[in-house]
């Protein structure tokens, strides 16, 4: 790994409104890093705990979720499931002394594609800023 | 293009307008919906944020609007106007004029590149003038249908001969300047009209050019983050942030010129003084008002809470006028309060709450056909009719027939999709395209809960579209509460339209009516519901099946012990006016005074909602007793007048026939005592003279609130959400108002939240219109991915039915142990398979995790290259 | 049922210091309920036990498995090979299940990944809370179906005492006085008079302080 590092983010992106604000950006042609790879979901309430640690096990820098508006849920309460268990990967992330800013939710409409973007690069600047997940740095010193 | 005029046209792609085709769209209709602009949406996109729930409109609508383009039954016709209509209810033939877009919607992707070279800079009227667009555009980077349009009037290829360069720079070759209008003939069975409002800007108000008076709308555009100042609060003027902002309500409402209420205005600068607040504690909001006009569901709870928590400052005032201040950008208010002592304030912006007119460019279309208007142009419907234009055929919905909010125009859009398809409903078939071939077939059934007027009108809706209905009513007689009204506030004549209504529906041969019934057990999901009803007469139970269900069941007057109500006789309730009207004319002749009292038990602690109804109700039958007898002194005791919309008419009326008005604080009820002999005696603090006042009234009628009926029982059986007040609680308050989050589900009338017979019937048609989207259905449409469970690994620990949000997970009890997924309410979400503690769910078609497997499959390169 | 709670993961860690090859091995019916021992735990434990390694430069293979019951031989067969294969079993299962384990697989060190909490049931999705404390002598006929042993502090039988407040146990303002409910319950079973009769010295030798207790049924033994 030489030069500037770049982070690897998943972004589990509930198939209702998030992915739309995603496609949205997509044909605006908006710019949003190339770093973010995107994981559509039916409900961003089916992304558990291990979905999270397996995407930093097999190599992500971060993940973050994006859910529906609170109240907007298509499955009533999806998004306020994946909040609560947002919470506690962190605390697991903690135990294992892998910072929690690698990890976040946020709640995004259908026609956001601006926001999408702009979310888009604040993750994968804070995750820049943290530096590879310390499983690689290790990894490669092996 | 095909002609059938088994096809609908629909004028104005606003909120209303998008909302009537998707009804129709859903239900099997063909629509044609034509729009004036380049763009559907309406206004919806320029609004920053909805009350009571300040969420953002757009992004919920965006849905909407997408399907609406997408729609295979729906046609749309942008930059097209309305030129003529001819023929007649079933057959009528319209002239459309097309202007061209000069950019072709298929080719277009986006990407900006013409507006970019276009060097044609003119004002952004989707920001109300506040920030720039070029000559070609894209009014916001939603819009829909997504493609840049070129503006004919601006474009300097038309202007000024010769400038090519937005056509040079397409790499699409999207643009082409050499088309022309077209004229498009269209032959369809019924027309809604749903052109909207503009806003009022009255000639009086020549305080709008300063730089810091700005309008509603303009505060919206400066307020949203995809605004001008990118939802940063600072003042046109000079960019700083203003430190004190004042509203001036009724601004073009409520005026000579404009003599009836505009609805919205009280609510929307109610909202845009709390997040003005709520984006800076420090800010000074002040609201200069006459009355505050805040009745619908659950506004008045949030009127208090700019009150009492976000410290709004609410001014009851008459403004009498905005001038600048030399050498600053800063505004002087001199106003009057209640008691007419003038004061002067300084602020730093002046937010203008404009009023709403129908819109000029239509009233000249409904004009030409022939509809009649009212003295201010809006469109003439009946309370009893309220979708109905005078000409058979013609639909309206939307602030075209009245000011109103958006769940009001939502609803009237259901309603117009369902009166207008009674026009043609026999030419359906030919354009009915079966969505998905999947499932059974839907029971092509409604059940109605509650025989009022409400759930009267929703089983005719269903019935006269070929359906059959249930009517389950739990007393032994329909009609429900309207039986002892005698008269709208229109002054329309409710005995014998209800008893009309009740012939109708009991000699309907396809309307079953259950008297002396209810509801014992309901299972099952949309388009296939079971439904067990005990009727009285009977001494076993009946089971139905049904594809749709529909909540009607009313509200009721407060039963109240205040002011000497159930001690002295002359102390009267709603049903007791109306029946005196009725019976007792002579009595009525005879009284030398009487007193309306209002808010009995409404906008109090233990009921902070506002009945909406009994302001109407007081004035209409005031002015029924004036007209018995024209000598007789009427009060009418207040707390704030709120004849929203139209009825304002009435408000005009009664005090120029003398009624008298006398408002009074929660503080200072009036106080009501009798003599010895009965005779009644009314105390109260008169606001004007600053001093009690005593009234001697014959009668006092009392305007008690409207209370929801014992809605727990029937929300427990159907599952169903009830809010802080008692009254069902609907999918989306501003959105989704006659709906619930379960599909199949609708409710309607009073049982969502009081209101006037015009909205019920309104609300019960637009409920009949979305259970005609499930009903006319070929097939029950099942999701594509349904959870599976593994019985070898199931344990039976019950996690998915405790968890599942769609209550797909049947668990039988007895002798059956094993939990299973009812395909037709599973709609895959997959939080079961999540959660299962022993993973034995599995989304079907997916014998691994897909979101694991997916997730795997993008980081593998990556973890190769790492190891 | 029994309601177990996975151990702190520091404390798991420690215990599987300096084995690298591990058997997680997953309960599917008690613990499985209450999140802590089926399959859906194994996978996040066993994730994160990888990643622990991977950070600190160790090597680790983890087999990932659960069966029915832990506490029952015949089902510990199945695992037999992957037993065979490993270093060192971490069984996700109540303590009945690591002893079976540890009995059925004498050479192999069974760690317990649980802590086995009590008796209890499920209040609503996420909230367990015991009921039962196995005492081996049911009074539950005399104190309206609540049980005072399992759910008093001090397991009294003739209470409250003076510690309950406005129906709380003085250990903490959440916790319901149990003899509150008690006298609730019997209240609207119009049954009051039964606590007039005073409970006499109750035997706990039949609760586990007479020993290791054992149940034999002679009809049905070979």
């Amino acid at each position: 790994m030489k030069g500037k590092f770049e982070p690897l983010i998943i972004a589990f992106c509930c198939n209702y409104c998030p992915s739309c604000s995603a496609d949205l950006a997509e044909s605006a042609k908006l710019q949003y890093p190339p770093n973010i790879r995107i994981i559509k979901v039916p409900c961003i309430g089916a992304v558990g705990t291990i979905h999270i640690l397996k995407a930093l096990e097999n190599g992500a820098d971060g993940v973050c979720l994006m859910g529906c508006l609170e109240g907007n849920c298509e499955y009533s309460t999806g998004n306020f499931r994946a909040r609560k268990r947002v919470q506690y990967v962190k605390k697991l992330l903690g135990k294992l002394s892998i910072e929690k800013e690698r990890l976040e939710i946020y709640n995004l409409s259908a026609a956001e594609a601006h926001r999408f973007c702009k979310l888009a690069g604040e993750v994968t600047e804070t995750v820049r800023t943290l530096g590879p997940i310390p499983l690689k740095i290790d990894n490669s010193k092996i | 293009m095909f002609s059938n005029f088994g096809s609908i046209l629909v004028v104005g792609g606003g909120i209303a307008g998008i909302q009537a085709c998707l009804d129709l769209a859903d239900s099997g209709y063909f629509v044609y919906l034509v729009e004036k602009s380049a763009f559907i949406g309406g206004k919806i996109a320029q609004l920053d944020k909805t009350y009571p729930v300040n969420d953002c409109p757009f992004c919920i609508r965006y849905n909407e609007h997408m399907d609406c383009a997408s729609h295979t039954n729906i046609e749309i016709l942008t930059l097209s106007e309305v030129k003529d209509i001819k023929g007649s209810s079933g057959s009528f033939k319209v002239t459309i004029a097309q202007h061209p877009r000069y950019v072709d919607i298929e080719k277009c992707t986006v990407c900006g590149l013409c507006a970019e070279r276009c060097p044609e800079e003119v004002n952004d009227e989707f920001n109300e003038g506040l920030g720039k667009r070029k000559a070609v555009y894209l009014e916001y980077p939603e819009a829909v249908p997504n493609s840049y349009v070129i503006d004919r009037k601006n474009c300097l290829h038309f202007t000024e001969e010769g400038c090519n360069n937005c056509r040079e720079a397409c790499n699409e070759n999207a643009i082409d300047f050499d088309k022309k209008e077209k004229n498009i003939t269209l032959n369809v069975g019924s027309v809604i009209l749903a052109t909207g409002f503009d806003s009022v800007v009255p000639s009086y108000c020549e305080y709008i050019k300063f730089p810091n008076v700005i309008t509603s709308m303009e505060y919206e555009r400066i307020h949203s983050l995809n605004g001008p100042y990118g939802g940063h609060l600072i003042r046109p003027s000079d960019r700083k942030e203003p430190k004190n902002i004042a509203w001036l309500q009724c601004i073009g409402s409520r005026d000579m010129k404009h003599n009836y209420c505009s609805t919205v205005c009280c609510m929307y600068a109610v909202k845009q003084a709390i997040l003005a607040k709520r984006s800076n504690r420090k800010l000074n909001t002040t609201i200069f008002f006459m009355d505050m006009r805040v009745c619908g569901k659950d506004y008045e709870r949030y009127y208090n809470c700019a009150k009492d928590e976000d410290d709004v400052r609410f001014v009851r005032s008459m403004v009498n006028s905005v001038i600048p201040l030399d050498g600053t950008d800063d505004l002087l208010i001199r106003y009057a309060d209640e008691q007419g002592k003038i004061f002067e304030e300084i602020y730093d912006m002046v937010v203008l709450s404009l009023g709403l007119e129908p819109s000029q460019d239509a009233v000249k279309l409904v004009r030409d056909l022939g509809i009649s208007l009212d003295k201010n142009n809006f469109v003439e419907t009946s309370s009893f009719a309220p979708v109905n234009t005078s000409v058979p055929g013609i639909y309206v919905c939307g602030a075209l027939n009245a000011p109103k909010d958006i769940p009001e125009s939502i609803t009237e859009a259901g309603a117009a999709a369902c009166a207008s398809s009674l026009n043609i409903a026999a030419c359906k078939a030919a354009s009915h395209e079966p969505l998905e071939e999947r499932g059974q077939k839907p029971a092509s059934t409604g059940l109605i809960v509650g025989g009022g007027v409400t759930g009267m009108v929703s089983c005719l809706c269903l019935a006269d579209q070929g359906y059959k209905a249930y009517l389950v009513e739990k007393t032994d007689k329909l009609g429900g509460h309207a039986l002892k009204l005698r008269k709208t506030f229109n002054g329309e004549d409710v005995t014998s339209y209800v008893k009309e209504l009740i012939d109708k529906v009991e000699n309907h041969p396809l309307i079953d009516v259950c008297l002396n019934s209810e509801v014992k057990h309901t299972d099952g999901y949309a388009g296939n519901f079971s439904t067990r009803i005990a009727i009285s007469s009977l001494t076993e139970t009946k089971n139905i099946r049904h594809g749709v269900t529909i909540i009607s069941t009313g509200a009721n007057p407060l039963r109240t012990d205040e002011y000497l109500y159930g001690k002295n006789s002359s102390v009267l309730s709603w049903f007791q006016l109306d029946k005196m009207l009725s019976e007792e004319p002579n009595t009525i002749k005879k009284a030398n005074a009487w007193v309306f009292i209002l808010c009995v038990g409404s906008r109090e602690p233990e009921r902070p909602y506002c009945s909406k109804i009994c302001c109407s109700s007081a004035l209409r039958n005031a002015l029924e007793l004036k007209k018995l007898n024209p000598d007789m002194e009427i009060y009418v005791l207040y707390r704030d007048m709120r004849t929203y919309g139209l009825i304002e008419y009435l408000y005009t009326e009664a005090r120029d026939k003398g009624i008298v008005f006398i408002r009074y604080e929660l503080d200072g009820k009036p106080e009501v005592d009798e003599d010895q002999d009965g005779s009644l005696k009314v105390r109260i603090l008169d606001n004007l003279l600053g001093e009690h006042i005593i009234i001697q009234p014959d009668f006092i009628s009392l305007q008690t609130a409207i209370v929801p009926g014992n809605n727990e029982n029937l929300a427990k059986l159907f599952k169903l959400p009830v809010n802080q007040d008692g009254f069902f609680s609907e999918a989306h308050k501003k959105f989704k108002p006659v709906e619930f989050s379960a599909k199949g589900i609708y409710f309607a009338g009073l049982a969502h939240y009081p209101k006037p017979i015009d909205e019920t019937i309104s609300q019960a048609q637009a409920a009949a219109a979305k259970a005609v989207t499930i009903l006319s259905k070929e097939y029950i449409i099942t999701g594509n991915e349904v959870a599976s469970i593994d019985l070898e690994l199931c344990v039976a620990c019950l996690t998915c039915a405790r968890i599942c949000p769609s209550d797909a997970v049947i668990i039988n009890g007895i002798g059956e142990s094993e939990p299973y997924v009812e395909p037709a309410k599973c709609r895959g979400c997959g939080i079961c398979v999540v959660e299962c503690p022993t993973k034995a769910i599995t989304l079907e078609h997916f014998k691994n995790d897909p979101i694991l497997t997916e997730c795997e499959a993008l980081l593998e390169p990556f973890t190769e290259y790492v190891q | 049922m029994i309601v177990g709670q996975q151990k702190d993961f520091d404390e798991i860690k420690k215990m599987i210091t300096g084995y690298s090859r591990l058997l997680v091995l997953g309960c599917q019916t008690c613990v499985a309920v209450s999140f802590a021992g089926g399959m859906r735990e194994v996978e996040i434990l066993a994730s994160m036990i990888r990643m622990d390694r991977k950070m600190a430069g160790q090597d680790v293979e983890i087999v990932e498995e659960a069966i029915l019951r832990q506490c029952d031989f015949e089902f510990l067969d199945s695992v037999k090979d992957l037993v065979a294969d490993c270093d060192v079993v971490l069984s996700l299962a109540c303590g009945v299940g690591v002893q079976a384990m540890a009995e059925r697989y004498p050479d192999k060190v069974i760690l317990p990944g649980l802590n086995t909490t009590f008796m209890g049931l499920t209040e609503e999705m996420g909230v367990w809370s015991e009921r039962c404390a196995g005492c081996g002598d049911c009074v539950l006929d005399r104190t309206g179906g609540l049980c005072p042993i399992a759910r008093c502090s001090k397991g009294l039988l003739n209470g409250p005492c003076g510690g309950s407040i406005n129906g709380k146990c003085e250990i903490s303002p959440d916790v319901d006085c149990v003899w509150q409910l008690i006298i609730d319950r019997l209240k609207a079973l119009n049954q009051l008079e039964k606590l007039e009769e005073i409970f006499p010295i109750k035997d706990w030798s039949v609760s586990g302080h007479g020993g290791t207790r054992k149940i034999v049924r002679e009809d049905l033994t070979a």
